[in-house]
Parts: C-alpha cells; structure tokens; sequence
C-alpha cells in the first residue's frame, strides 16, 4: 500500500508542483490549503509524513505543527516544514516543535524526494 | 670804600662843627673887644678856606669822586693852620699843641696808617720848623703869658714838650691807623663771613630752587601723568563699554544662533526619528517582499528541476538550453532574493547566518568559472585564472563566499567591453588568502572608489540598470568578506585603465589538531 503524504501549504503552484514529482514517486498526495483544513485532514487520513508550509494566512506552521503534536492521534506523524523562512532561529524554532526536518525554500524537487525516503523508512 | 666814606662824612660834619664853633669864638671876642677886627677879619678869611676846601670835599664825596688825596689835602691844611695858628698863640708856650694829634688820630680814621704817619711826621716837621724859626728869632714871637716870658725859651723845657708832642703824634697816627686796619680787617673778616654765610645762603636758595624746580618738575610731570592716566583710563572705559556693547551684540547673535541651531536640531531629531521609521518600514518591507518572492521563485525551480531531471517528458536540445537559461536565471534571481534578505537583516541589525564548513578556493573559483564560461564567451572576453601555488583550506560560507565572487566578476563582465580581459588571481598573502579580480574595463574614478560600496550605491542608475544590478552587490560583498573576518576593497588606476576587486579571507589556524 502506497504511503500517503499531506501537504499543508498555502500556494498552489508549489503544492501541485511537489505533489507532481511526489506521485511519480508513486506516493499518495492529500493536500490542504491552510492549517485548519491540514489539522482536520492530519487526523481523518493519518497520513504517513506531513510536509508544511510556515507562511500561512490565519495559522502560521509552527502553531499547526504544535496542534499536531499535542493531538495524540497525529502527534507520531513525521512532519518535514519546507519554508522561504530559513534563518537558524526559524529552524530551531521548528524543531523544537517536533519537526524532523526543516528545508529551506526554493529546493531541489530531487532533494527533497531523497529526504522523504529517507524518513518513511 | 664805605667805612671810609662814613668816616669823611663824619669828617665833614665835624669840620663844620669846628669851623662853626672857632667863627663864633671870634665874632665874640670881637664883640668883648679882645681882638680887633683886622686879626678878626684875617681869621675869617682862613676858616673861609677851610670852609672851601670842606664844600669842594663835600661836592666830590656826592659825585663819587675818589676823595682819599683831598682829604689828605684837607686834614694836611687843617694841620697846617693850626700849628700857624698855635705859634701865633705863643707856640711851645700852648698847651693845646696836642690839637694836630685829634687830627692825625682823624687820617688814621679815615683814611689809614700811611696816611696818619706821613700826617704826624709832616706835622711834627711843622712844628719843629715854626718852633726853631720862633726859637731862634727869624720870626717874631707872639707871647699868651706875661709872666711866663721866659719859660719858652727854657730848651729843656721845649725838648720835653715837642717829644711829649712827637710822641703823642705818633701815638695818634698808629692808634688811629691800627684801628682802621684791624677794623677794616674785622670788617673783611664779616664781610667774608657775610659773604660765606651770603654764599651759602645762595648756593642753599639755589639748591632750594634746584629742588622747587624739581618739585615743580615733579609736579608738572605728575600731573601730565594724572592727565594722561586719565586721558588713558577714559579710553580704556571707552573702549570697555565699546566692547561690552559688541560682546552683548555677539551674546545675542550667538542666543539667536543657538535657538536657531537648537530649532533645526529638534527639526533634525524629528526629521531623523521619521526618516529611521521610513527605514524600518523599508527594511521590513524589504524582508517581506524578498520571502513573498522566494514563494513564487520555489515552484519554477521546483518543475525546471524536474523538467531538467527527466521528470517531464524528454525536450530537443534546443528546449535543454532553453531551460538551462531559465534555471541560470532562476537561481540568479533567487541569488538578487537572497541580497535584499540579507541586507535587510543587516539594517535590522539580525546577524547574517553563515554556515562555515572547510572550503577550497581553488575548487570554488574552478565552479564559478565553469558556472561563467557561457557569459563569458557571450560577451567576448578573455577569463584566466593565476593561482601560482597550491592555497590551504579556509573555513567559510560557500554560498555566501560564491556569491561574493560572482558578483565581482559579474561586475568586471558588465564593465569590461567586449575584447578585454579579466583575470582571477588567488595566493597566500601574510596569514591571509588573497583574492583577485582584475580587468581592463572602464575602471573606477577614484572618487568613487569608496563609495561603491555603499548599499543602493549606483555610478549611473541607467547604466548600471542597463548592466542589470540593483547596486547592492558590493555593499553586501563587503559585509559577507568583514563576515568572513576579511576585507574587500577595490582598486584603479582611474577611468578607462581597468579595475581589481581585491578581498582576503583568513586561513584557518589548525592549532595542535
């Protein structure tokens, strides 16, 4: 069974563009517009990793990826941020929140496929 | 010449007094009948010379005529007459024979010893000559005692007399004449002292005149001194006040000036606080703006990386090239991003993040270059590197170092015309590794040689827009060299003769590991 991956991320064109090259890779895509609807969705699907977004309208990453650790159903869910937001606080910041990687924006869309292998297992 | 004119007046008054005394003594005795008037008459013809030759003395003593002759004349006549007078009162038989010595006593008075001696000795030749022609009968004798008749004939008698007589002459004469010496010596004498005590009185009203003159002097200058101190303290005032009154004049020009700078500071303050909340805002908007753009910036690369990598189908060469200098271009975009990024971090005053890790610069000038070498032959020059040794490793920020070198020589390909040359040197300079871009384009001014590297700093905006930069290239190049621990500076010989970027990078020190 193919994994699944959420992707919480407020512009489109680089949503579709990950989801594009992620499900060559032959992984499952859901995709969530904003945190709200990312929490929501964490939790119906259980995803088996997160990638999100900081710089969101309404709930920034951090607080989404706090919510998703405190809930118990998708505190174990891998998250991944990917954010034009790169300085080491930010960083920081994210992993202390219970990121497991944080990758800086624009990316190598091959970069960034050998990173979610590697943390699917 | 006084003593002896007291003397002659004393003299002449004398003379009258006598004179006066013998004419009544006569005029009585005619009167009584004692004598007659013929011996009367002779008697006064006799005073009448002698009453002359005292009115001639008398006129010569006023006109100031040197009497002492006359008057020697005088008492040498008066002598005369009274020894003719006395033989013809009974000669030796007289007793009043002792009259010539009052007279004689008188010359010595008057005039002086000479005078007196030569006086008693003609008198008492007188009287010697009357009495021997008397004695002797040449000439009569006039008796004055009846009974006594004999008696002037006794020569004993008459020796004794005439002696006495001589010696009481003589007596006379020296008497009066010592007198007259030693008073007229006692008198030199005061009129020395006079004079001394008049000389001395002289020379002190002098000295005393020398002193008033001194003291007028002293006065004079004194006073010319108050005049001037005066005239000088009035000018000293004058000028005191003057100066007062440009001191206050200043003292209000500089108040006025002071509120005046005090206003513009506080316009400035205000004018400075805004222009810092302009800044701030810029600054931040500047942050914003950079991330809104990197969002864009991360699906083109994202699907040109994909479309490169094979994901997307397969493309003609000509589309490869096409997307290769879209890529190229993507990540010179994403390259100007990360420029204002960090430039608004360092007007925010946030640290730029660098993460060092050993590098090799002559792998990292080998990457650019080969990054280059398109543009490079695009525009028709010449790129060479000179690294004449082998350079240690330096730890540094690649994509920060990398970007600073591809700057510089980005800069030198805009400025170098098409035909030039630009050269990469790199060697070991000290404790430091030193970086070289050179080039003969069209150089730098000197006077701008600094200013380069200020942010937003652009020679000509349309050129350089022209050239495509946004001019914070070398400001920020700066900050990442000073970052690195170096520095970075530029150098031209001027407009028209080429230019370096020179920069320096501190080797790493390897301590004991």
């Amino acid at each position: 069974m193919a994994k699944k991956i959420l992707i919480i991320e407020d512009y489109p064109a680089t949503a579709e563009m990950i989801a594009n090259i992620l499900r060559s890779e032959g992984l499952d895509i859901l995709t969530a517009v904003d945190g709200t609807s990312g929490l929501e969705k964490a939790k119906q699907n259980q995803p088996d990793l997160i990638l999100l977004d900081i710089m969101m309208p309404e709930m920034s990453g951090f607080e989404v990826c706090e919510k998703l650790k405190v809930d118990a159903k998708t505190a174990n869910i891998p998250i991944i941020i990917v954010s034009v937001r790169s300085t080491d606080e930010n960083i920081k910041k994210g992993k202390s929140l219970g990121a497991i990687e944080y990758i800086p924006k624009p990316f190598d869309p091959f970069k960034l496929v050998e990173i979610i292998k590697k943390n699917l297992g | 010449m006084r003593e002896e004119n007291i003397g002659i007046n004393f003299y002449m008054i004398l003379k009258w007094i006598v004179l006066a005394g013998i004419a009544l003594l006569v005029v009585g005795e005619v009167i009584f009948g004692i004598i007659a008037l013929p011996s009367a008459i002779s008697s006064f013809l006799i005073l009448s010379v002698l009453a002359l030759t005292n009115i001639l003395l008398w006129l010569m003593y006023y006109r100031r005529i040197n009497t002492a002759p006359l008057v020697f004349f005088s008492l040498l006549l008066d002598t005369a007459l009274t020894i003719v007078a006395l033989y013809f009162n009974g000669g030796t038989e007289n007793t009043w024979l002792f009259l010539p010595g009052i007279i004689i006593l008188l010359a010595g008075f008057i005039i002086d010893l000479k005078a007196s001696i030569l006086l008693a000795v003609s008198a008492y030749f007188g009287v010697i000559l009357m009495f021997l022609l008397d004695y002797n009968g040449i000439i009569p004798h006039y008796s004055i005692y009846e009974d006594v008749a004999l008696h002037w004939r006794d020569l004993e008698y008459n020796l004794d007399y005439l002696t006495g007589m001589f010696l009481l002459y003589l007596a006379c004469a020296l008497g009066g004449g010592f007198f007259t010496y030693y008073m007229k010596r006692v008198s030199n004498q005061l009129k020395q002292s006079l004079e001394q005590a008049q000389q001395s009185q002289t020379q002190a009203e002098n000295s005393r005149r020398a002193i008033q003159n001194i003291l007028e002097d002293l006065s004079c200058a004194r006073n010319d001194l108050e005049q001037r101190v005066r005239e000088r303290t009035q000018e000293l005032e004058e000028s005191r006040k003057d100066l007062e009154k440009k001191i206050e004049a200043r003292t209000v020009d500089l108040e006025n000036s002071r509120k005046a700078i005090m206003h513009m500071m506080r316009d400035l303050k205000e004018d400075m606080s805004k222009l810092q909340a302009i800044d701030r805002l810029k600054t931040e908007f500047l942050s914003l703006v950079s991330h809104e753009l990197r969002t864009p910036i991360t699906p083109i690369k994202g699907y040109l990386a994909l479309m490169l990598g094979g994901k997307m189908g397969d493309f003609s060469d000509q589309q490869k090239h096409a997307l290769n200098i879209l890529m190229r271009q993507s990540d010179h975009l994403e390259d100007l991003i990360g420029s204002v990024l960090d430039i608004s971090r360092l007007e925010l005053g946030k640290p730029i993040p660098a993460e060092l890790q050993p590098l090799s610069i002559k792998k990292m000038i080998d990457d650019i270059i080969e990054a280059l070498k398109l543009s490079v032959e695009e525009r028709g020059l010449r790129l060479s590197v000179e690294i004449p040794g082998p350079l240690p490793t330096i730890m540094g920020d690649e994509i920060k170092l990398k970007r600073v070198m591809t700057n510089l020589i980005g800069n030198s390909l805009k400025f170098t015309p098409k035909g030039g040359w630009i050269t990469i040197k790199a060697g070991l300079d000290g404790t430091n590794i030193k970086i070289e871009v050179v080039d003969n384009g069209i150089g730098i001014a000197r006077e701008y040689l600094e200013k380069i590297f200020a942010k937003f700093f652009q020679i000509d905006s349309s050129y350089s827009r022209a050239a495509g930069g946004i001019g914070m290239g070398l400001a920020i190049a700066k900050e990442l060299i000073e970052l690195h621990g170096g520095k970075l500076w530029a150098e031209s010989p001027g407009l028209g003769r080429g230019a370096s970027f020179i920069f320096t990078l501190p080797v790493e020190k390897r301590g004991g590991a």
